[in-house]
């Protein structure tokens, strides 16, 4: 999810640089006739622009939720605007970026589509025709999209990336590797690349090339867990235990982090302890876990609350052996809710560390 | 549609029983098995049709209607949107009177309990159909004494006390239920068996021979502690827009333990999740697979979780087992991430020899396929872009998935039960729908590609909120037809017609009380020199049971069946095992 967001992030960045800088191109428009000797691409973009329409009004799903989404709405809304005053290639293209970015790929393409077809020479706006072909598992007429793109613009470096995605879908091995290799030699810092381009020289059993890539993604994206991952496991079948354990470490601390953001921007108050506790618990950090459910009973919570919280806080103190509380705590529980389907769980847990103990 | 009283009903079956018996016992007993036939290549299908078809050229071709199968499933819901309600429901695929004819059980959820509301739970029973062979089914009343109302979720079939007929457990969110199938109807045999009335939330389980001693042990996948306390719990949900109430995902509550039960050999339980190293691991459980990763003849678990790393119980022996999922690298996704897990079904995805392993997920996670490297090194790696599996399904939330040869080319195909667990997404993701189309690939050797849409009949592929399926032959032309449930919706009846008659079927009679042959693995050897490795397993797919029947394309004509059975013997069986496209393999009479 964060990942997708930092896409979406990068995405707005990025199409706040296509506005400035194409925002005043001036639209070409296709003589009807072209139609009948298009090229390949061409045909596509005909083909997509008859297939779906420019939908009208903005897309309702890019604006809820999290702030991330919020800001994209608001850029998605400034770019509506423009688009109604200056209907340029530049402008249908940056939409049809930031729906693609943002999970919308149908309204993207149409966008994309109407830019081509309104001017022809842009590559961004064929690299990101291709990279929406992706999304879509149509392989070969994205690698066919996006080999027209670096040919437009031989130094796009992520569309060298996707490029390099599309063949190896359609098991252009070699083709693959090379669009990568073209991808990172343009831009030494295009991590994604590196790792893509890893994957395939791992399967070729090329480890320590594949570790490489990895260490160099990991350089220039350190905070990346998937690339983490990744190094944890070769890092391990190259015989670097040590190195291993480390990468796992930071995978596995990047992960509870993402885990706790995600908690504490969904929910507040109450809830928001109820839903750390019990997450705190499930990771075995019991310490951590008690005082969130203690904060909930202090704060005059629902019915339903306090029931959790009570239950949580139970499963703490019986956890942590402190049994005399933990007696008390399931005492409280069991006036609240005799019917409770974890009480005699809880109990009997209680009764066996108890009796370990003895 | 009419209901066939059930005493009736034990009447004629225990006639055909009675002729049946001496046959039986002179011939391994194979009408206890499964779904025994014996078509004759190149005569008329004996299924029902739906109609017309424009080409007749339909691969799936869906005959509810005509099949007599009404079961509407009901999520109970009165708009809490408890988390309960859009889990449900299963489907088991067997041969409950040993007659040779598969019936058909399906799961019904009904009313969810509230809190101070435990006595009302009318409604919500479960229905069983008796299939007569031919693609026709009739309800039974009661469902022969199976018509538990518990709050339904899964099902599984096993033959718990060795006498021939499969049993069935039911699984709950509340306690399960387990019935002893006499024959002519089911007996409650949960008090007796020792499974006990804990109330817990399990969604699929798995009978399967874990020590090779010859009785099906017992595994349940539970999913988390949802008590009815933590109704308004449904209002969690964080991706909700400001005053929408959605379904809560899983991540607030706690995980709910699974459990091992090992059988004694007269159907007696013991709990042993402890002691068998089960209870190690930790995890949200929805789908189960019975699976041999290291091919040593001692059945592995495979546990799909949601939100929390999926599980592999690598066997030991003994009742033994060592949780080896994230150093084999199937516990997260490429990117070292759990993902949300839902069904699962293991295969020889690549055809390379080894089972591999396929999870469906959460929409924008893909699907998982984890394609097993035991040719390098043992473990796997998530091949899903590489096999064509990742972009088609991303935008789709999956729950039953079954591998099987659909259109009989030697290769497994894959089949995907989609629909999302939000019955207001519209309100996140402006394109996204409740109701999601299920999916067909077919395989070609480790690339599986959609199949065309004119291979499928109209409705075959929704959309609906589709949960679990289950595979069977349902018309007795021999080869497997499938079973799909929705939730709150009807259940779905699809017949397969394979365009080609190159196929074949092999049946096992396993060692003493593993009648079904569970857990053993299976090489299919052609003419052209593939081996064809399958898995018999009835736990697969999401909270349903299918027939263990293994049907395969043979394009260049089979011509043996090695078998290796739980426990790790193998035999080898030559066309001498044949009747016309049917293989029987019996333990104890190959080479």
């Amino acid at each position: 999810m964060e990942r997708m967001f930092h896409h979406r992030l990068w995405a707005a960045v990025l199409i706040a640089a296509v506005v400035s800088c194409d925002g005043g191109a001036q639209s070409v428009p296709r003589e009807t006739g072209e139609r009948e000797e298009l090229l390949p691409h061409e045909a596509l973009v005909a083909e997509y622009l008859e297939a779906a329409p420019i939908p009208t009004g903005p897309w309702k799903g890019i604006g809820d939720g999290s702030e991330v989404r919020a800001a994209l709405v608001g850029r998605e809304l400034e770019l509506l605007g423009i688009l109604r005053e200056d209907p340029s290639p530049g402008i249908y293209c940056a939409l049809g970026i930031l729906y693609t970015q943002a999970g919308e790929p149908t309204r993207g393409m149409s966008f994309l589509a109407k830019s081509l077809d309104l001017d022809a020479s842009k590559g961004l706006a064929w690299s990101w025709l291709g990279a929406n072909r992706l999304s879509f598992g149509e392989f070969e007429t994205a690698a066919l999209l996006l080999e027209h793109a670096v040919s437009i613009d031989p130094t796009d470096a992520l569309a060298f990336k996707y490029l390099g995605i599309a063949r190896g879908r359609c098991d252009d091995v070699v083709g693959a590797k090379s669009a990568f290799e073209e991808a990172i030699q343009l831009d030494p810092n295009a991590a994604d690349a590196r790792v893509e381009l890893a994957s395939h020289l791992e399967d070729e059993g090329l480890a320590n090339e594949a570790y490489a890539h990895l260490l160099d993604a990991n350089r220039v994206r350190p905070d990346d867990d998937a690339t983490l991952f990744r190094l944890a496991r070769i890092a391990r079948e190259l015989g670097h235990e040590e190195q291993a354990r480390e990468f796992e470490f930071q995978h596995e601390r990047l992960r509870v982090l993402e885990d706790l953001g995600y908690l504490k921007d969904s929910v507040t108050n109450a809830r928001r302890s109820i839903t750390l506790g019990i997450y705190f618990l499930g990771k075995g950090r019991v310490v951590e876990a008690l005082p969130e459910f203690d904060k909930v009973l202090a704060s005059n919570p629902t019915p339903a609350e306090g029931e959790n919280a009570m239950l949580g806080r139970s499963r703490c103190l019986v956890e942590l052996k402190r049994f005399e509380e933990a007696e008390s705590a399931l005492l409280a529980l069991r006036e609240a809710r005799p019917d409770h389907p974890d009480l005699i769980r809880l109990e009997e847990r209680l009764a066996e560390l108890k009796s370990l103990e003895e | 549609m009419f209901r066939v009283e059930w005493m009736e009903l034990a009447n004629r079956s225990s006639e055909m029983r009675g002729s049946l018996l001496p046959l039986c016992l002179c011939s391994f007993l194979f009408t206890a098995c499964s779904d025994s036939v014996e078509p004759a290549p190149g005569t008329a299908r004996k299924g029902l049709s739906a109609g017309p078809t424009e080409d007749g050229s339909r691969l799936l071709v869906d005959v509810t209607e005509a099949s007599g199968i009404d079961f509407r499933h009901s999520s109970g819901s009165v708009g809490n949107r408890e988390i309960t309600e859009t889990i449900g429901g299963g489907v088991a695929l067997f041969d409950m009177e040993g007659d040779g004819d598969l019936d058909a059980y399906f799961v019904q959820s009904g009313p969810v309990r509230l809190p101070g509301d435990v006595e009302n739970r009318s409604g919500g029973e479960n229905e069983l159909f008796r299939g007569r062979g031919d693609g026709q089914f009739e309800s039974v009343a009661d469902a022969g004494g199976a018509n538990d109302s518990g709050y339904g979720i899964g099902c599984a079939v096993g033959d718990l006390d060795g006498d021939g007929l499969d049993d069935l457990l039911v699984l709950n969110w509340g306690a399960n239920k387990l019935y002893r199938n006499r024959g002519d109807g089911f007996e409650d045999w949960t008090a007796t068996s020792g499974l006990g009335f804990e109330d817990r939330w399990s969604t699929s389980a798995g009978f399967f021979d874990a020590e090779g001693d010859g009785d099906l042990d017992l595994y349940i996948v539970n999913y988390v502690r949802y008590a009815p306390s933590s109704h308004l719990n449904a209002q969690f949900n964080p991706a909700a827009p400001k005053g929408f109430r959605m379904t809560p995902t899983p991540d607030i509550f706690p995980a709910d333990p699974d459990q091992f039960f090992v059988n004694d050999g007269r159907a007696s339980l013991t709990d042993e999740t402890r002691s068998s190293g089960i209870s190690a691991a930790l995890g949200k459980g929805l789908g189960v697979v019975v699976t041999d990763v290291d091919l040593d003849g001692l059945a592995d678990l495979y546990v799909a979780n949601d939100g929390t790393p999926n599980l592999l119980f690598h066997n030991q022996g003994g009742n033994r087992f060592i949780e080896k999922g994230q150093v084999l690298g199937v516990a997260f996704n490429s990117d070292g991430r759990s993902e949300s897990g839902m069904g699962v079904d293991s295969g020889d995805m690549d055809g390379d020899g080894d089972l591999d392993l396929f999870v469906t997920n959460f929409e924008d996670e893909t699907n998982t396929a984890y394609l097993n490297t035991s040719e390098q090194r043992f473990g796997f790696r998530d091949k899903t872009a590489a096999c064509g599996l990742a972009e088609a399904c991303r935008t789709l939330l999956g729950f039953g998935t079954l591998f099987h040869d659909f259109d009989l080319d030697g290769d497994l195909d894959l089949f995907l039960c989609n629909g999302h667990i939000f019955d207001n997404v519209e309100l996140i993701h402006a394109e996204r729908t409740f109701a999601q189309p299920n999916m067909l690939f077919l395989g070609d050797r480790g690339k599986f590609a959609l199949a065309d849409k004119q291979l499928l009949g109209p409705g075959v592929i929704g959309p609906d909120v589709s949960r679990g399926s289950a595979l069977g032959d349902l018309n007795g032309d021999g080869v497997l037809d499938l079973v799909v449930t929705n939730n709150n919706s009807g259940a779905q009846v699809i017949e397969v017609r394979p365009a080609t008659d190159d196929w074949a079927r092999v049946e096992l009679r396993g060692p003493s009380a593993n009648h079904r042959g569970l857990g053993a693995i299976v090489w299919l050897e052609l003419s052209d020199g593939r081996r064809l490795l399958r898995g018999v397993n009835s736990a697969r797919s999401f909270a349903s049971a299918s027939t263990t029947a293994i049907v395969s394309g043979t394009p260049s004509g089979l011509i043996a069946v090695e078998v290796m059975w739980p426990g790790g013997q193998r035999e080898r069986f030559g066309p001498a095992a044949a009747t016309g496209k049917v293989w029987r393999c019996a333990f104890g009479t190959g080479e």
